[in-house]
């Protein structure tokens, strides 16, 4: 018993981290349309520049952690602007397969820039410990601290992001635009904001995603984006496109499937992925709109 | 403007290509001042990436042969090493393979730190009739599994390592081992000897997870591992992939005793996991530490003055004896391809070298079973037989 | 209030409006006529830069708007009811009604536009919380004006806002429009019932491929031939 509380904890870091990238791509599709290929290297770009932050980190100093994260998130939400003016605004009327190969490009040059610019860029970077280690234990089942910051942040920001989209005006304006683009600049909208506010959101998730995972696993590398990028989308995708909490029960479910199979499938590790992957495909060929998707895919 | 944007994106695709071309870059050897005939030998190995410490202390290590060479009177020739990256890749490792043993002027290579690289690459050196020592790479089967007469090595095989690493750990006392491996050709390798060996000395694989190597999260692994208490946690994988499992065994506060194969034993390890980290971790290499090898103390001595800036690490005096064996041939039998292959083939018996008598059987493998267990000790690997543990001034994390 | 001289726009390589002048003033009703593809929803659709002019200028209350963003030329007091009806259909109807006065932020001033746009339609207000993709046809045509008026602009564009609906309804539509220009707001109003609105406005344009063939007093424009021609040929 103890064995499968424990497995589900790990399989609820795991879904916590996606879910965070899965609702940017989730965001993207649902207001512009567009699959969103470099937003795992975004994640893993709020990883990098949380680790410039490090000297102000003394371990677990509680401001040092906080500035660590507000930097990097602001960071890395002005950049996700910045890209999504450079890479998919322009491509906007183009056939979709541009904006695809064009993000797909801005994913690599992330990575290559880490890769080749930051020092020891091609090594696995040590990533400090930002929440207090240890834990304890209930009925055999032992809780680390850290387990329970990253899924209290995942949950808080899982609240605020629905919050955000479903009770603000901007979150209105949003929606609105996803809906019907031109109907809601007739009403005031401001079509680059809405494009700069949700590129901001989904970039700061992502960069939360990647601070987490930093700070979970100890380290981060640069090609770290591609894993969690390609998890992202499949759990957005299995969640329904344009739907945030599709994307959230996508990113848990496939934390689940890949737990399981590794806890659970004698030898199973090997083939986590795959089956996981499968598991993606099958219910896609049954339900296509995904999870949470209406007939034409609820958006937003 | 728009256009001006539109524009941007085909630059941007430019830029991309460019910089994810130029990852290979071939180095240039030690100066040519002399009037003898210049003759080319490759070294091949991890340059950049989580293994290049390894790597580049093995090119060290043989641009320091090719220095002594060149400053032997004696010799005929004067030899340059013509340096290539194979990012402990199979991609990059065919790639260079390809590229070293296709170009003529090349004699013979010095190759391959990584075993999945080693064993995608033979086929090509053999094909080119191209004389490869391999100086890192322990997977049996790229000398033992193929009738090639290229391929020479003068480590030993993870079949050797694997039954001294057994032993080892029953002489310790661990008998409950969970295992981690990683699902390459390498990792495979180590686990299948040594789980045969293990059982035999009568130890028990209480839990085995083969995982992928870019495998980021082995909290699900780990968990099911401790479930079953082992008393010691086996890791067959290179040093970046055992860092991450130390690391996340460190954060589950799993303090069982961990231990690594050969490719743990790189400073990387330490240094990635800090000496708070990576103390009390084990492994096992070939040979012997540098410093008690029969010409370790000299070997030290002129790594030192040549002021390399990276350590010679665990597979630099193999490279050095490779590389020293390679031009011997060379010198014997002249800068031909065939003559050297058949020189080393026929001619390596009982040849001294700095790490002992080296002598190829009828695979081109050195049958020399000497591996020395590591631990991990202040931030350093170092002999566990010299070490405080051994002396009893310091407890293994993991014994009670 | 609103002076359009010599606009030019179309899709693509086809020119559909060509050198357009009309103009409307303060508080008048104007009605733009015109057989199917003639032209006036793409005029509509260039005032607010929706499409982008290619040349001549729109000016609003003197400024010219020509190149401004739809979004500033709503801020400017523009209101809109679209041709299509375009309503947020994931959204209830209050939601459709907030986006409506989206720039309005005092949620006083809010409650009120809402109570009137219940007023008008009472129907709406006992659907208020109704996905608005899920309602009627005339339901969603009502709630199209009501969405128009919510940002209470100087000046109501409107596009067919009969479409769909049953002809005693489109005798209330009418009224409705008639008691939203007593209220002191101008309307430009493109209508398929010519006669009807012709009724209620005091000038009218009679487009025909992308020209103004035609311009008088609604009173004159009814009695003429050409108007009977263009409703009657199609
Ligand atoms: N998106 C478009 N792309 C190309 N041509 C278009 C487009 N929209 C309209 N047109 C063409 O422009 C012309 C004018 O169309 P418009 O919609 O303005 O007519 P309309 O007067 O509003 O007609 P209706 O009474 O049917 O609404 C037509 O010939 C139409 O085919
Ligand atoms: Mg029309």
């Amino acid at each position: 018993m103890d064995m499968i509380g424990q497995q589900l904890m790990n399989a609820v870091m795991l879904g916590t981290m996606y879910s965070l990238v899965a609702i940017g791509f989730s965001l993207f599709f649902g207001t512009m349309n567009v699959i969103h290929f470099s937003h795992g290297d975004i994640s893993m770009l709020g990883a990098f520049i949380a680790l410039f932050f490090v000297p102000i980190i003394t371990q677990y100093s509680v401001l040092g952690s906080v500035i660590m994260f507000i930097g990097a998130i602001v960071i890395v939400a002005v950049l996700g602007i910045f890209l999504s003016g450079l890479v998919i605004q322009p491509l906007q009327s183009s056939p979709q397969l541009y904006t695809l190969l064009a993000t797909l490009e801005a994913g690599l040059v992330i990575r290559e820039a880490i890769r080749l610019f930051y020092p020891g860029g091609k090594m696995s970077q040590k990533f400090p410990i930002i929440f207090p280690s240890g834990g304890f234990s209930i009925g055999g089942l032992t809780i680390r601290f850290d387990q329970l910051f990253i899924l209290a942040i995942g949950v808080a920001v899982f609240v605020a992001t629905v919050l955000i989209v479903n009770k603000t005006s901007l979150g209105m304006a949003i929606r609105a635009y996803s809906q019907d683009k031109e109907a809601s600049m007739m009403m005031g909208v401001s079509e680059s904001k809405v494009i700069a506010v949700t590129f901001a959101l989904g970039s700061a998730l992502a960069a939360i995603a990647g601070i987490l995972h930093g700070t979970y696993y100890r380290e981060v590398i640069y090609t770290m984006g591609l894993t969690s990028g390609i998890i992202g989308f499949s759990a957005a995708t299995i969640g329904g496109l344009g739907s945030i909490w599709g994307a959230i029960v996508g990113g848990y479910l496939f934390a689940f499937i890949q737990t399981s199979v590794s806890a659970f499938v004698p030898g199973g590790s090997e083939y986590r992925d795959v089956i996981a992957f499968g598991v993606m495909i099958l219910f896609l060929l049954f339900r296509p709109t995904g999870i949470l998707g209406e007939r034409q895919s609820e958006r937003v | 403007m728009k256009k001006m944007r539109t524009l941007f994106l085909p630059i941007l695709v430019i830029l991309a290509l460019v910089i994810s071309g130029c990852a290979v870059s071939p180095g240039s050897g030690s100066g040519n001042g002399s009037k003898k005939q210049t003759v080319k030998i490759a070294f091949i190995g991890p340059l950049t990436g989580g293994n290049s410490r390894i790597g580049l202390g093995g090119r060290n290590s043989a641009r320091l042969a090719v220095y002594d060479a060149n400053h032997n009177k004696n010799n005929k020739y004067h030899y340059e090493l013509v340096e290539y990256d194979d990012e402990n890749t199979t991609q990059a490792g065919n790639q260079v393979a390809l590229k070293a043993s296709s170009d003529p002027s090349v004699i013979g290579g010095i190759a391959h730190y990584g075993s999945v690289v080693a064993l995608a690459t033979v086929d090509t050196y053999h094909k080119a009739g191209f004389p490869t020592m391999i100086w890192g790479a322990v997977h049996p089967d790229i000398t033992l599994g193929n009738d090639y007469k290229e391929i020479f090595r003068v480590p030993g095989t993870q079949i050797d390592q694997n039954k001294q690493a057994a032993e080892f750990v029953t002489k310790l006392g661990f008998k409950k081992v969970g295992v981690l491996y990683d699902t390459t050709d390498y990792g495979r390798g180590h686990f299948k000897y040594f789980k045969e060996n293990l059982q035999k000395l009568g130890g028990q694989i209480v839990a085995e997870m083969p995982v992928q190597p870019d495998q980021q999260d082995l909290n699900a692994e780990l968990t099911k591992i401790q479930a079953k208490k082992p008393d010691l946690i086996w890791f067959a994988g290179l040093a970046p992939e055992g860092v991450r499992v130390k690391k996340q065994m460190d954060a589950m506060n799993i303090k069982t005793q961990f231990m690594g194969v050969s490719g743990l034993v790189n400073e990387e390890y330490n240094s990635a996991l800090g000496a708070e980290g990576s103390e009390g971790s084990l492994a096992i290499i070939d040979g012997a530490p540098t410093s008690s090898l029969p010409g370790g103390e000299k070997f030290m001595k002129d790594y030192k003055a040549r002021k390399y800036s990276e350590a010679p690490e665990a597979y630099g005096p193999f490279a050095y004896v490779s590389t020293d064996l390679m031009i011997q041939a060379i010198e014997k039998v002249g800068p031909d391809r065939k003559k050297v292959t058949n020189w080393l083939d026929t001619k390596v018996k009982n040849i001294d070298s700095m790490i002992g008598k080296v002598t190829f059987n009828e695979h081109g493998q050195n049958d020399m079973p000497l591996f020395t267990p590591m631990v991990s000790q202040d931030g350093k690997w170092v002999p566990y037989a010299e070490s405080e543990y051994q002396t009893g001034k310091r407890k293994l994390p993991g014994k009670k | 209030m609103l002076e359009i001289n010599g606009l030019s726009s179309g899709y693509g390589k086809i020119e559909v409006l060509h050198q357009i002048n009309l103009h409307v003033d303060e508080g008048e009703v104007v009605s733009v006529l015109g057989a199917n593809g003639a032209g006036k929803t793409t005029l509509m659709r260039t005032i607010i830069n929706l499409i982008h002019a290619r040349s001549g200028t729109i000016k609003y209350r003197g400024k010219d708007i020509t190149h401004l963003k739809t979004h500033q030329i709503h801020a400017l007091g523009i209101g809109i009811v679209p041709e299509g009806k375009r309503l947020f259909e994931k959204m209830t109807v209050m939601e459709n009604l907030r986006m409506g006065c989206f720039l309005e932020k005092n949620e006083r001033v809010i409650a009120e536009r809402i109570e009137k746009a219940f007023d008008m339609f009472p129907r709406l207000k006992e659907r208020k919380d109704q996905l608005s993709g899920t309602m009627s046809g005339g339901e969603q045509a009502m709630l199209t004006i009501a969405r128009g008026t919510m940002s209470d602009p100087d000046l109501l564009i409107m596009d067919e806002p009969s479409f769909g609906l049953a002809p005693v309804l489109i005798n209330e539509m009418f009224s409705i429009i008639k008691r939203i220009s007593q209220e002191g707001k101008t309307v430009l109003l493109v209508e398929q019932n010519a006669w009807k609105g012709l009724e209620i406005s005091d000038r009218g344009y009679l487009l025909q491929k992308g020209e103004v063939i035609l311009e008088g007093k609604s009173s004159e424009l009814k009695e003429n031939s050409l108007v009977k021609k263009a409703y009657f040929s199609n």
